[in-house]
This record gives structure tokens, sequence and C-alpha cells, in this order.
């Protein structure tokens, strides 16, 4: 299991912006398997089955169909399981009042979305560092 | 009876005693004397030859005395008289001399004579001097008259003086006049004013009445009264006379007299002038007010009149006495008065009351309802009129219509009931309003601005990984599509905040703006460092009443455009500072730019204005939002700049100097 690379869970209803942050995150090199679901419902129905092996972070955008991203937010911590898994919130609002609600809710980092794909790219790469994620650096 | 001799003495009494007068007798001279100084005697009868002194001795010493020089006395001799002795005894005032024996009837009649000659003489004497004491009393009184009478002459006069009065007289017959000496100080006339001339200077217009009265009062024998013009003799000035008269009847019941007084009542007729002036202004108040004026003409209330304002109001003919206590009879019964939607008992209305109780009442409201049902509110005051001593004489009364008032303030109470509600359900859908806005700004946000992160995603791709295969011509398509999304991303992002700022709320608070340029500054680090910007603070800013959010809007877009707008090559040189105009702070940024031509400064704050879209990047929102976010604080937006040399641009806020 530990030769398995580490999984990244990303709620995102956007699919373009889905699939431009898994090129991102191949250009940063980031040695992660990327797991997409569409909305909160599939987020919290990905994260029942994967109670045993969570994945190493969550990159959650908050608006999202059926249940927004503070709603898997809140289920998440009321969940006893996930005490530990790391939520980065992704963002394309940048309001104030978000951050502040986001963070009492126990968000490891909140980042808005980036204009630019070569922007993307950066912050992938900084926040596969932060958590260590960037294996593939590692095994080389 | 004078006798030395006893047997004459009664003798004499025997022949005098049936006359039935005193008989007193005297045996010597000195006996006689004695008893004529104690008594007094009609007549004396002595005998002339007596022992010691004799007849003629005792008659020399009785002429001595005066009161007896008068006194009768008879000599009465035994022996014939010589010659010499009868010339003696006449010589000493005898009346007779008779020689004994005496005829008894003789010396009665005799003696008769001289009583009755003593009873008239003394009787005249008596009458005399009653007249005397009678006509000497006639004269004091007199005497006492006339002073009475000079005193109470002299009394009329000085009182006609000071009264400015005189006495006139007419003789109607003869046409002559005459006038008291105390009409020369009143028609300021010499002393020596000749009566004939006091008509001339009555004023010509009151001359025929004036004549028409006399002769009234001369047909009927009638008093008349009249005041007149008369222009004084001295100074030509017009006085007031009053004149009376009536007609005097003569003896015969003819009248040819006409007398009377004339009085100065100059200040008189000023003062009455005066006061009907008064009088005609007060009235002339009272009907030309908008307001119904009542007043009390005694204590209890029982006589009120009013203007014609307050007849209207009660429904009555004007001139009627309005008093509901009214005790002649013609008392108003058509309404009812209301306090607070209590019925009044007739002492208890606010004119009664105020009379009663001595004392304003203001502000007082009522309601007069009619018999048929209609009303009027009245609101006013009432003050009681006093007498000089302090007790109450009347009360004046002024009200004003105010049922229209009463109308829309009852309009108004239920109003305003309901207007709690309705700024409940009012404040409710803005709260809604409020978070439809929101969501469509977050939607604005994220659901316009994902498409253009995926074109730009995209196309970057496009040029980084397949660059070599699309040419020079498509690496060039793919450039304007990234540079297509990245104004598009600045314009939504602009508008976002426009929208922010125009329609979030605002909370003020005491702002420190040196804190507030610090924290802006720190923002725009980057921004000022890749433009290679001089920025200068020029502190202490001082402290305005303003919203935080607001102004580091304003001061990050000011700045952000100083650093913006400067000739190539150029570095921008900022300088923000302020100043304090009264009660209000300008905080401003200036900039030694490319500067703004006066033809375009009105414009700049207006939305989507570039001054120059080909030669700098931007929206054309920022000043927008600039002059907005002054507005929303109360205050203004401007700038002062002049082409090549640079601008300065500010914003005037509530200065927060005085405030804690």
């Amino acid at each position: 299991m530990t030769d398995l690379p580490p999984r990244i869970l990303m709620v995102e209803d956007d699919a373009d912006f889905a699939l431009l942050a898994r090129h991102a995150l191949s250009r940063a090199e980031v040695a992660a398997s990327l797991d997409v679901v569409g909305n909160g419902e599939e987020a919290v129905s990905y994260l029942e089955r994967a109670k045993v092996e969570p994945p190493a972070l969550v990159l959650l955008d908050l608006k999202l169909p059926k249940l927004s991203g503070v709603d898997v937010l809140r289920w998440i911590r009321a969940e006893g399981n996930f005490q530990n898994l790391r939520v980065v919130v992704l963002t394309s609002s940048g309001q104030d009042c978000d951050r502040e609600e986001v963070a009492k809710l126990g968000a490891a980092d909140y980042r808005v979305k980036p204009a630019g794909f070569r922007e993307l790219v950066a912050l992938m790469r900084e926040i596969a560092d932060r958590w260590g994620l960037s294996l593939k650096q590692s095994l080389q | 009876m004078v006798d030395d001799a006893e047997g004459n003495l009664l003798a004499l009494e025997s022949i005098l005693g049936e006359l039935g007068e005193v008989l007193v007798r005297a045996r010597s001279g000195q006996a006689a004397l004695a008893a004529l100084l104690e008594q007094e005697f009609a007549l004396v009868l002595l005998d002339a030859r007596m022992p010691d002194m004799d007849g003629y001795e005792v008659a020399r010493l009785i002429r001595q005395q005066r009161r007896l020089k008068d006194l009768p006395i008879i000599f009465i001799s035994a022996f014939n008289p010589e010659a010499r002795d009868l010339e003696r005894a006449y010589e000493l005032g005898a009346v007779d001399f008779l020689i004994k024996p005496v005829s008894a009837g003789a010396l009665r009649t005799k003696v008769r004579v001289f009583l009755e000659l003593y009873r008239s003489r003394t009787d005249l004497a008596r009458r005399v001097a009653e007249r005397t004491a009678e006509l000497e009393k006639e004269v004091v009184e007199r005497r006492l008259t006339e002073a009475a009478l000079r005193e109470s002459q002299d009394l009329v006069r000085s009182s006609l003086g000071a009264a400015r009065m005189f006495a006139w007289e007419l003789n109607v017959e003869t046409g002559q006049a005459h006038v008291s000496e105390g009409i020369a100080p009143v028609i300021g006339a010499p002393s020596d004013f000749p009566e004939s001339r006091a008509w001339e200077n009555v004023h010509p217009d009151d001359v025929g009445e004036l004549r028409a009265l006399i002769a009234k009062a001369v047909s009927e024998a009638g008093m008349f009264m009249r005041r007149l013009r008369y222009r004084r003799f001295d100074t030509g000035e017009w006085i007031w006379l009053e004149a009376r008269g009536q007609g005097m009847r003569d003896a015969d019941g003819k009248v040819r007299r006409v007398v009377g007084l004339a009085m100065d009542v100059t200040e008189r007729e000023r003062v009455e002038r005066a006061l009907r002036a008064r009088t005609e202004e007060v009235i002339a108040i009272m009907e030309s007010a908008p307001a119904i004026i009542w007043v009390a003409q005694d204590p209890e209330g029982r006589s009120i009149v009013g203007n014609r304002a307050s007849y209207e109001v009660l429904r009555m003919k004007p001139g009627l006495n309005a008093s509901v206590t009214a005790t002649d009879g013609g008392a108003p019964t058509h309404f009812r008065i209301y306090e607070n939607g209590k019925l009044l008992a007739p002492d208890e209305y606010a004119i009664q009351r105020s009379l009663r109780e001595g004392r304003d009442l203001r502000n007082y409201e009522e309601r007069i309802v009619y018999e048929d049902g209609s009303f009027v509110d009245l609101l006013g005051n009432v003050v009681p009129l006093r007498n000089p001593d302090g007790s109450v004489r009347g009360a004046v009364a002024a009200f004003v219509d105010v049922t229209h008032l009463k109308a829309v303030e009852a309009e108004i109470r239920a109003l305003n009931a309901s207007l709690e509600e309705k700024v409940r359900e009012r404040t409710a859908q803005m709260s809604e309003a409020l978070r439809e806005l929101e969501t469509f700004s977050y939607t604005i946000a994220h659901d316009l601005r994902s498409p253009l992160r995926t074109m730009r995603g995209f196309s970057e791709i496009l040029l980084e990984d397949f660059g070599r295969q699309l040419g020079a011509e498509g690496r060039d398509a793919a450039l304007r599509i990234v540079e297509g999304t990245k104004r598009m991303d600045a314009l939504t992002n602009d508008l976002l905040e426009y929208a922010r700022v125009a329609q979030a709320p605002v909370a003020f608070e005491a702002l420190d703006l040196d804190a507030v340029a610090t924290e802006v500054l720190r923002g725009l680090e980057e921004e000022i460092r890749s433009s290679s910007a001089w920025v200068e603070v020029v502190r202490p800013l001082g402290r305005a009443l303003a919203n935080r959010m607001l102004v580091s809007r304003v001061l990050g877009n000011l700045l952000s455009n100083a650093c913006k707008f400067v000739e190539p090559g150029q570095k921008p040189y900022v300088v923000v500072g302020a100043e304090k105009d009264g009660g209000k702070v300008r905080l401003w940024v200036r900039d030694r730019g490319i500067g703004i031509e006066p033809r375009h400064q009105s414009k700049l704050f207006g939305m989507f204005e570039r001054l120059e879209p080909g030669r700098f990047p931007g929206t054309g929102i920022g000043l927008a939002i600039v002059r907005k976010a002054a507005e929303r604080m109360g205050g203004r937006a401007g700038v002062e700049s002049e082409p090549g040399k640079g601008s300065r641009f500010w914003i005037e806020l509530q200065s927060a100097e005085e405030l804690p």
C-alpha cells in the first residue's frame, strides 16, 4: 500500500477547472492521484467509503450544487474519523466572510482560484510542498 | 316820699295808697339819697324844710347824679314859698311845688301823670334798646353774609379757573353776552378782553348748530350741551369747548336769557378720541384675527360677546349674548361642550372656570357638539380680566378651530400604528434584496469568471505545450485570447467592486486615516515597487467619521492611478496628505504625472471613462468607485490638475477630530 501515490480529492463542479487542475498538478510534478467529484453529496459519499484510507488532501470549492462546500466542511468536522483530514478551500470569490467562516470550521488553508494557468501550476506546487506531497521529488 | 314828720308821711301814704304803686318813705335827706341809689323811682315827693339837710340840698345832690338828673321832683312845703325858694326849686329841676295842705285829688292826679310819664319813658328806652340790639345783630349778620358771599364767589371763581371753565349769559333780546372773567385763560385772551368778542372764535362749522341749540333753549326754556371747536386767541390752536346752556324764565314766564357754563375739554376730547381709536383697533383685531374670540363682561360670565367667527362657530346671530348661563332668558341651548370626551356642565366651561379660579387656562382643548351631531374641536387660551384691586371682572378667550388638525392627528396616530408594521415588512424586504444582491455578486464572480479561467488556462496550455505546432500566427491568436480574458477578468472584478461600494451597508467609525494609509500602502507594496514609485505621506492625516473599507478602497485606487499615469520612463512621485477645514477633512493624493486637461476633468469620475485607452491599461471604473464611496460617506470627490504638471485628487469627509 505504501508504494501507491497519495490521493487528492477535488470537489469541483466546473469540469474544465478540474481538468486544468489535473494539468497543473502534472506540470508541477506532484506525485499524487487526483479524484474529482462534482458536488457536495458525492464528496460526502466518497469520504464515507474512504474512512479507512482517507485522502491526503481535499481541495474544496465552496459554491457547489446540492451540498455547499461549507456544508461538506461541517460534515467533515462532525465526522469523528476525519479529525486530521487536511482541507484546502479553493474558491473563485475571495470574500472575507467566507474566509472567516471556513477558518472557524477548521480548513487548513483558503486560496482563490488563479485566473492564469501558470499561477495555477505555482499554486499546486506550493500546496504540494506545504503538505509534503511532492513524492516525485523525494523519490528522485 | 321824703319828710321828717311821720304824720306827713302817713298822710301822703293815705292819699296815694289807692294808686296801687310802690311807696317808699324816707325820714331824712340822707335816707332819701340812700334809697335813690339803691332803687329806681318814677317820682320824688320832697319836703322842702327838713332838719340837717333841707329839700333843696337833697335836690341838688340828686341832680349831681347823672342817672337821676331827669328824675321828676315835686317839692312840698308847709309854707308859702318865697320867690327865691321857688326860683331855686325850679332851677333844681322841680316839676311842681305844692303847698300844704295838699289837695288829695290834685296830688293823686299829678303823681299819676308823672308815673305814666315815667312808665312811657322807660318803655320807650327799653324798646329803643331792643331795636338797637336788633339792628346791631342785623348789621353783624349782614357783614357775615357778605363775607360768606365774597368767599363763595372767590371759591366759584377759583373753581371755574381750575376747571378751565367759565360762565356765560346771553340776553336774547339785546344780543348782549356776558362771560365770567375765567374765560381769559381758557381761550387765551387778554384780561381786558371785550365780552362781545367771545363768540368770534367759535369754529364756523359749529356756529349754526350752537345758534339752533340756543334758539331751542329759548323756545322750550330747556337745556343743551354740545362740544364745539374754538380757536384760542393767543396761539390760534383749535381747542374743544363743552358748552352747556339753560333758557331762564323771567317773572313773567318769558325766556329772555340763556345762561350756562363752558369748559375746555380738549384733553378729554383727545383722550376720548384715542380711546375710540384703540377701541376701533381692538374691534378690527377681533374681527380680522383668524381666531374665535369671546369676552366675558362680568365676573360670573353671564354676559359674553364675541367676534364674528365666534358667532359662526356657535351658529348664533352676531351680537347676541353667548353665555349659556345668561339670566336674561336668551341663553343658547343648541350645543354642548365636551372636554376629553366628557360632557361639561355650564359652570365647567373654560371661561367660567377661568373666572371662578382667577387664572389663565392655556392650550385648553374642547369640543362643541351641535344638536345635529356635528362638532367642532377648539384649542385656545382664556385669560381673566381684573379690576384695579385685583378682583376678576371678566375674561377674554381666544380659540382656533382645530377640527381638521385633530382629524389629521387621529389619522397620523392610526398611520403610525401601521407604520411600524410597514417598517418591519420593509426591513425584511430590504434584507431579502440585500441577500439577493450578494448572491448575484457571488454568481457574477463565480460563474462569469469560471469560463474566463477555462479559456485562459487552455490557451496558455496551447501556447506552452503546442506552441511549435501552432506557428507564429496561431501563437498570436492564442495570446490575444489570453489578453482578452485578462481584460474581461479585470472588468468583472471592478464591476463587482463598484456594486459592493454602491450597495453594501455602510457603518461609520472615527477612522484613523494614518493607520488606513499605512495598511493601504502595505497592500500596494508590489505595485509601488514594480513602478519604481516614490510615495510620501505627510502625517498626521487626522481622523474622519467614515467607513474603513470605503476609505481603503478610495485611497488604494487613487494611489494606484498615481503610480500608473506617468510619461513613459518617468518614476512616479506621489504625496498623500490631508487638511482640515471646519468640520471637514480633505484627504488628497498628489502626483507629478501626465495631468488632465480641464475639459476632461468633469467627466473623469464617470463610469467607464478612460483617459487614454491606448496608452494606459484600466477599466474606467476606479474613479467611479472613488466618487461613489465618497458619496456613500456623505462627502464628495474632486480633482485639481494641470496637463504636464500633475494632479491632485481628493475626497472630502466629515472630520472626527472633536470625537473621542
